[in-house]
Order: C-alpha cells, then structure tokens, then sequence
C-alpha cells in the first residue's frame, strides 16, 4: 500500500511538469500583451518599454518559464502583474470563501443526492420516483445564471429574506450566522446542477445493484429491508459515486465562476477569469498548478477509497 | 395575476442576464477634478441612532490603493477620499482649493505657485507641508519609478521627453516655505490643463513614507499599497475586505471641516444584481461612468424608482471605429467619410443606449469646453451620399472587410451587428469578427485589423493625438510586418496643429487651433466617432451633497449627508 502510494506521487511529478510546461506555453502564444493592460492611455513609449522589461516580458517564453520554474522550486509562485502583491497571498485571501461555497454546495448536493437516489430507485415508476426525475431534469437544464437570478428576484427582492449577495454585512462584526445568511442562496444554487446528475447517478447505479445475486440471496436469508438495500446495496452503489466525488475535487478549489459571479463571492473563479482577461500570467500558472495538483489527488484518494469501499481491491 | 408576476420575474431576469454578459471592461483612467470646501457644518446631527452611512455600488475590485502606481478608475474613485490634491474640479468644472488655500499663475503662464492650507494634517498629526508635494512629484519622476503619472508632470522644466530626471531631482520645483511650494514649466502652458494635471490629478503622499522606498521600480508592492494608513483626505482607511468592500471612517480632523457622514463603504456588485442591489437599497449611489452604472437595460425601470435620483452626465470618454487607413483599400478619405454616412449612429444611440448618449463627428464630445457644436451637423445618416462616394473612390463592391469587436462591452457588441447590417446596405461586405480585448491589441499591433470597434477614456485636455498622430500610443494604422513599423498612416496636418495645441498656453489662440484641427479631422476622418455614452448613475434620495458629473463621483465626499 505504501509502496503504491509512492509509485504514484512519484509519477506525479512529470505529470506536474508537462503540466506546468504546456499551461505556460499556450497562455504565452496566446495573443495579447499583459502589459496593453496595465497602461494609462496618456503614457509614454518609454514607460511602456520600461514596464515590459521590468516584468520580464523582453525576454522569449521559455526563458520566462526556466526562470519562473527556478523561482517555484524557491516556494516562490512571484508577483501579480496586476497588483504587484505576491500571487500566492492573492490565491489565500480566497481559498476560506472558495471551499466555503464550494464545500457547503458539494456536501448539499451528496446529503440530498443519496438518500433521494436509494429512495427513487427502491420506487421505481412510483410519483416520488417521476417528481425526482422531473428535479433532476429540471436541476441539470436549468442555466446556473438564470436559477441565480430568479432565485435572487423571489428570495431577496421579494421576500426579502436574503442579501443580492456578498459574503458578509458590510462593516459588520461578520460571525458564522451573518456568512450563513450570505451563502445559502449561491450554494443552494451551485449545489442544483450536481444534485440533479447525482441523484440520477444513484438511482441507476442503485436499480442495477438491487437486481444481482447477492441481492437476492440477501433477501433470501432474510435479512429485513434497511439491512438489504442500505448495508448491501448502497455500499456497491456508491463505488462509482466515489469515482465522481473524485473527479469533483478540483472543483472545490477552483470555485464557481458564474455563481460567484451573480452572487459577487469572492472566490477562485472570479480570480481566474480576472485573470485570464487581464493576461495576468503568473496568476494563471499558479492558478493551473493548483488545479493540476487538486486532479491528481483527487485521482489519487478516489483510487484509495476504492479499495475502502470494494474490498476486493487491494493495491500492492 | 400569476401570469403577470412569472413575465416581470422573466424581464428581470433577462435584463440582468444581459448585464452579466458583459463583464470586464476598460481599464481607462477617468480623468477628475477637484473640489474644494465649504465650511464645515458643525451641525448636531439630529437623528438616527445608527451611524450616518453611504454604500458607492462599483463593478469591479480596486486591485491597490497606491496613488503612484495604480491604472483603473476603481482606485481613482477610492484614494480620492483618502488622499490629499493640491485642488479639486467640481461639478461646474471649476477649480477648488483644497490642499492648496490659493494659487497664482504668473502672466507668462510658466510660474505656478501654491499657498498651502496650515491646517493640514496627516491622520498621524503631522502636517501636509510643501516638502510632501514635492517629494511626490519627485518620486513620479524618478525613472526607475513604476508609476502611470509621468504625463501629468511631463511640462515641468527639468524633466527629458520621458517625464523623468535623474534621481528625481527637478530644477522646476522650488519649496519656497513649509507652506507654499513654486513650479516652473518648459515653457508657456495652458493654466487650465496644467492646474488639472497636477493640481487635481497628483495625489501627495506623505514624504514620510516616501523616504522609506527602498526600490521605486516596486513601489506597487509598500505595504501602503493595499494598507493606507497615513493618509490626508476627508475618509480614513478602515479595511478592505478582498472582492468585497472597501470601508472607510470619517476623518475628523479634515481641514476643511469635519465630514458629515461617518462612514462609506464601496461595495462591489456584480452588473447583473445592480438593480437589484438598488432596489433594496443595498446600495446607495452608482459609482460613475465605466466603473459602476446602472445596466442600460434596467434603467428605464430604475430611474423611475420613486427613492432614487437619476444624475446622467457625458464622462469624457468615446466609442469610435477605428479605420487602418495604411491599408490601401482604406486609404482614401472618401471611403471612410461614405462609412460614416453609411451607419445609422442614432439609431444606436437610440435602440442601444435608449436614447443615453450622444452621436459625435470628432474625438472630443460635449463633456469638453472645445466641443463645437457647429461641426456635429456634417458626417449624417445619408445611405445615398455613402454610396455616392464608394463609386468615387472606386470601391470593390466584391471586398468582405473584417470588423474587429473587442468582447466585455455588450452595448459595443450589439453595434456590430447595427454597424454590419447599415454597411451591406450601401454594398460594403462585412464580417464581425469578436476577440477578446487582449487579442484585439495584438491584432492591432500588428497591423492585422481593416476596421475595429474600440473605446477611449480621455480628460477634459483636448489634445487627441495618442488616436491619430504619428506617434500616438492609440495609432495603430499600419500594414502587417515589422518592416512597417515606422510606416504608420497619419494627417501631417492634423499632427502640426495637435502639436500647436499642446504647445499653446492662450484659451482663445487654443480654441482656434483646436476647431481648426477638428475640421481637419472630419475631412480626414482617420477613424469614425460613434457615440458617446452617458453615464447611468443614480443617487438614492436619503443622501445629500452629491454632485457627480464628468469630473467624478468622490471630490466632495465631505459634504455628503443623510437625511434618513
């Protein structure tokens, strides 16, 4: 087990690096120029040219990433062009609100998904298994966009129950209920896309399970109805539910940008787009390396839980 | 009933869709004014429990509080409440004290001279003194400084061409006592750009904190860059909390008398929930042109909303199509004149803008005193005329042409489709073509574009030669190739009398050089005004005080009130 867990951080590091290599070739042949952005239309030719050799930008892509390489071996992930602040203490300011929404979003979408999936499965063609289906449908059609503003037009203009967004009261001593009352509306709304295609997920993997052998040799000694379907069945319906909260995981950190966008959260997402849009390049590596680095652990612990969940597997 | 509320939730909803469609935005650097005091009124406040509060609703976050080095209107909009300007502009375009108590130009225009206010202070107590004024001016002229204010400098005597000097020392600038400070320029200079230049638009920045920069080249990265702790203006600096807000207090000690509100919070709200934010009265005031304005689409509904004021004004800033004219096909003046007879630019004005905005014929629109209003008849919708002159010029009617539209300004990509369609009628072939803003510039760079939308964000200066002259950062009309780099097309005409201008310190001798050389222009046409856009700005009416308008939103934050 630990030699396997070895092996496969240690095939992670070329990964890292083609990784790393590719994401800075392509944002440096893509066209447009950081620091066109970054000028105020009355300077001039001089300060312009000044600029760009300050950020390094004289000198050919590869020799960018040689040195921006050397500087991440450092612990270095260098400086914003945007804001000259240290990119990583751009990235940490938003890793609390990111995994905030994206943490409550993901555990609603699973404590709902689940139990409504074993439900609908175990009563099929039943109303409570067609109005499932119908929110399922309904959850994974329905534009984010369009669900965040309805949402934000009933709750919060009309009924005023909650803020248009934001993450907390401004000026406000903050505390986790003021949070609360700012995040239930974006993470209700993130969390309806995956709700939906989970749910279904379970339902069918479920349906599939529910009619194998040991199913019915399960009911055949007996066994009572919660120890069948929740013991038996659930435990081998959620193998491949493991492999989609897997390949969830880099999600959790990259956020949300079109909710965070609509509610004006202030996480990952928006961060990316910034700086996607601004060629802001040392933001964006850092921003891919952390993806990188989530896909592979993500892979890493779906793998792993695996062989939690289906004891047949085992890695030596 | 039911049917009724589902079409108003569905209205909502698209109009805030298409808000959100159009994020991003230009970086241009409004240009403002200054304000200057009224005496405080010391008043008893006479009501609420609560702290007396304004919240400023902008799009985007403002990325660094440093005067020195920032390059976005977010910003602007924020240290003009947290630090000190020789003077400020109001609402009539007029020049207020405010550092400086009063200011003399001597009568060959090259002698600037500001007495400054003794009661000055730092929110740390010590005096604002002429030493901070010209240890500022200093810094931006170091070379190794990173700073986007050079231009604003650049007259003074002893600096080079780049606006800098050696080690910052400029033999323009003279401390005459801690308290009046003397500047020299070049040559004669239009007082009125020169005072707004570096009377309203030089932040000064404690000497104090200056003196502690151990490398100018990253002056962006000083801890006062994101923490202002020592400031000077009506507002101190309380937290900004990241994509969030911005929170500020009063400073009690301000020199032109105490603020009256106690606290304002810049609010960063998506486009697409601005309304929405109003409505609740989440938000109390748009934050002005290009930086936080209610959406076109919502704004019939809004302004009619009984708690808030509209107060539209035309910022200093244009959209215009951009001709590269190097390309022979486009060389000749008649096929850019029949462009701009060709597009119904009214009617974008009027289905686009809902009628926010005005059609202009030159670079400088009626926000700016040289606007002359004679010269907006010519250039009409006139599809026959523009026809007339395709065949003049021997137009290949077979020709697609390209349409380079930058994304992130949805009214901006709706004209295309307006601009396309007015074209093919009068037998010109286009293509839209949408890139993103990044990729236009390159484009441009490289001489690859025929005809392009873009945007500019100008000052109240009339000078527009960064679009058209010879050395014009915003000229880009060239054929593709390094070996045309220096093979730019201009009007030397155009460039003698921009230059003129700039060189000419008399409003009247000014105003007849800049007529002339608009004239020039419309003849010319080296690329086709399109309109200038309103800002959609509206006040809730339980804040009082507040005047904004072309020259901004926060000059006279001090006399901000509220009544309920």
């Amino acid at each position: 087990m630990l030699r396997y867990l070895v092996q496969r951080l240690l095939v992670a590091l070329p990964v890292l690096l083609g990784v790393t290599l590719l994401s800075y070739a392509i944002i440096s042949l893509a066209p447009g120029d950081p620091v066109d952005l970054l000028i105020d239309p009355n300077m001039s030719a001089h300060d312009i040219e000044q600029m760009r050799i300050r950020l390094g930008l004289d000198k050919p892509w590869p020799v960018r990433y040689a040195k921006w390489l050397g500087e991440l071996a450092r612990g270095n992930l260098g400086y914003s062009y945007l804001t000259g602040r240290p990119v990583a203490e751009r990235i940490a300011e938003r890793v609390g609100p990111t995994l905030s929404l994206t943490l409550s979003a993901f555990l609603l979408t699973y404590l709902v998904a689940i139990p409504v999936g074993v439900i609908a499965a175990t009563r099929q063609y039943s109303w409570i298994d067609y109005l499932t289906s119908f929110f399922a449908l309904a959850g994974n059609s329905i534009p984010t966009f369009f669900l965040g503003l309805a949402m934000i037009y009933i709750f919060s203009l009309k009924l005023d129950l909650f803020p248009t967004g934001g993450s907390a009261t401004l000026g406000g001593p903050g505390g986790w209920l003021d949070r609360l009352h700012h995040l239930v509306l974006p993470a209700v709304v993130l969390s309806t896309t995956g709700m939906g295609r989970t749910m279904r997920f379970v339902r069918s993997a479920m349906l599939e399970v529910t009619r194998q052998d040991f199913i019915r040799t399960a009911w055949a000694k007996g066994l009572s109805r919660r120890a069948v379907i929740y013991k038996h069945a659930l435990r081998n319906a959620l193998i491949p539910v493991v492999t989609l909260i897997g390949l969830e995981l880099p999600t959790l950190i990259g956020g949300a940008v079109i909710t965070e966008s609509v509610f004006g959260w202030p996480g990952m997402g928006r961060l990316t787009i910034e700086a996607i849009s601004q060629r802001d390049y040392p933001v964006i590596m850092a921003l891919n390396l952390l993806t990188a680095l989530m896909v592979l652990a993500g892979q890493l612990l779906t793998d792993l839980l695996y062989a939690l969940v289906d004891p047949r597997i085992r890695y030596s | 009933m039911a049917k009724c509320g589902f079409r108003r939730l569905a209205a909502w909803i698209l109009a805030a869709a298409v808000a959100l469609a159009g994020c991003g935005g230009g970086s241009g650097d409004a240009q403002g004014t200054p304000p200057t005091g009224d005496q405080a009124q010391n008043q008893a406040p006479a009501q609420p429990a609560g702290p007396k509060q304004v919240t400023i609703g902008i799009w985007s976050s403002p990325n660094t509080f440093n005067p020195i080095s920032y390059d976005t209107t977010y910003t602007y909009l924020i240290i003009r409440m947290l630090y000190p300007t020789l003077l400020e502009m109001n609402d009539k375009l007029e020049f207020e004290g405010r550092l400086a108590e009063r200011w003399t130009v001597s009568d060959d225009k090259t002698q600037f001279t500001f007495y400054l206010n003794k009661n000055a202070r730092w929110s740390d107590g010590t005096p604002i003194t002429a030493h901070d004024v010209a240890a500022t001016v200093s810094m931006i002229a170091r070379p190794e400084t990173k700073t986007t204010r050079r231009s604003l400098i650049d007259t003074i005597a002893g600096l080079d061409e780049n606006g800098t000097a050696p080690e910052g020392k400029v033999s323009g600038i003279r401390v005459v006592d801690d308290h009046t400070i003397e500047f020299t320029t070049k040559g004669p200079v239009d007082p009125d750009a020169f005072l707004e230049k570096l009377g309203v638009n030089v932040f000064i920045v404690p000497k104090a904190l200056l003196d502690q920069v151990q490398n100018p080249a990253e002056i962006d990265r000083e801890p006062w860059s994101m923490e202002p702790r020592v400031t000077g203006g009506p507002f101190k600096f309380v937290r900004y909390v990241t994509d969030q807000y911005v929170e500020l207090e009063k400073n009690p000690d301000y020199w032109l008398g105490e603020p009256k509100l106690d606290k304002i919070f810049v609010r960063i709200v998506p486009r697409a929930t601005m309304a929405a934010a109003l409505e609740k009265g989440e938000i109390d005031i748009t934050g002005g042109a290009g930086i936080g304005e209610v959406p076109v689409e919502d704004w019939e509904k809004v302004s009619a909303m009984p708690h808030l004021t509209p107060a539209t004004y035309v910022a200093p800033s244009y959209q215009y199509m951009d001709v590269n004219a190097a390309q022979p096909h486009l060389s000749d003046p008649r096929v850019r004149r029949a462009f701009a007879h060709a597009i119904n630019r009214q009617l974008i004005v009027d289905r686009l803008l809902k009628g926010q905005g005005e059609v202009l014929n030159t670079p400088l629109n009626s926000a700016n005193k040289y606007y002359r209003p004679e010269l907006q008849k010519e250039l009409e919708y006139n599809p026959e005329k523009a026809k007339q002159l395709l065949q003049e010029a021997g137009w290949d009617f077979n020709r697609e042409i390209v349409l380079l539209t930058p994304t992130g300004n949805t009214v901006r990509e709706q004209s295309a489709d307006i601009i396309q369609a007015n074209l093919q009628a009068v037998g010109v072939k286009v293509q839209v073509q949408k890139v993103d803003f990044p990729t236009r510039q390159a484009m441009a760079q490289r001489g690859e574009w025929e005809i392009s939308l873009v945007g500019f964000s100008a000052t109240f200066d009339p000078d527009f030669s960064s679009q058209v002259s010879a050395k014009g950062a915003y000229n880009y009309r060239r054929l593709p190739g390094p070996e045309n780099d220096n093979k730019k097309h201009y009007n030397p005409r155009l460039d003698e009398l921009l230059l003129q201008g700039k060189n000419t310190a008399d409003f009247e001798e000014r105003m007849r050089i800049y007529t002339e050389a608009q004239k020039v222009f419309i003849e010319d046409l080296p690329l086709i005004p399109l309109y200038a856009p309103k800002a959609l700005v509206v006040v809730n009416k339980r804040v009082t005080g507040v005047k904004p308008g072309p020259q901004g939103l926060t000059w006279n934050t001090h006399e901000w009130d509220v009544t309920q």
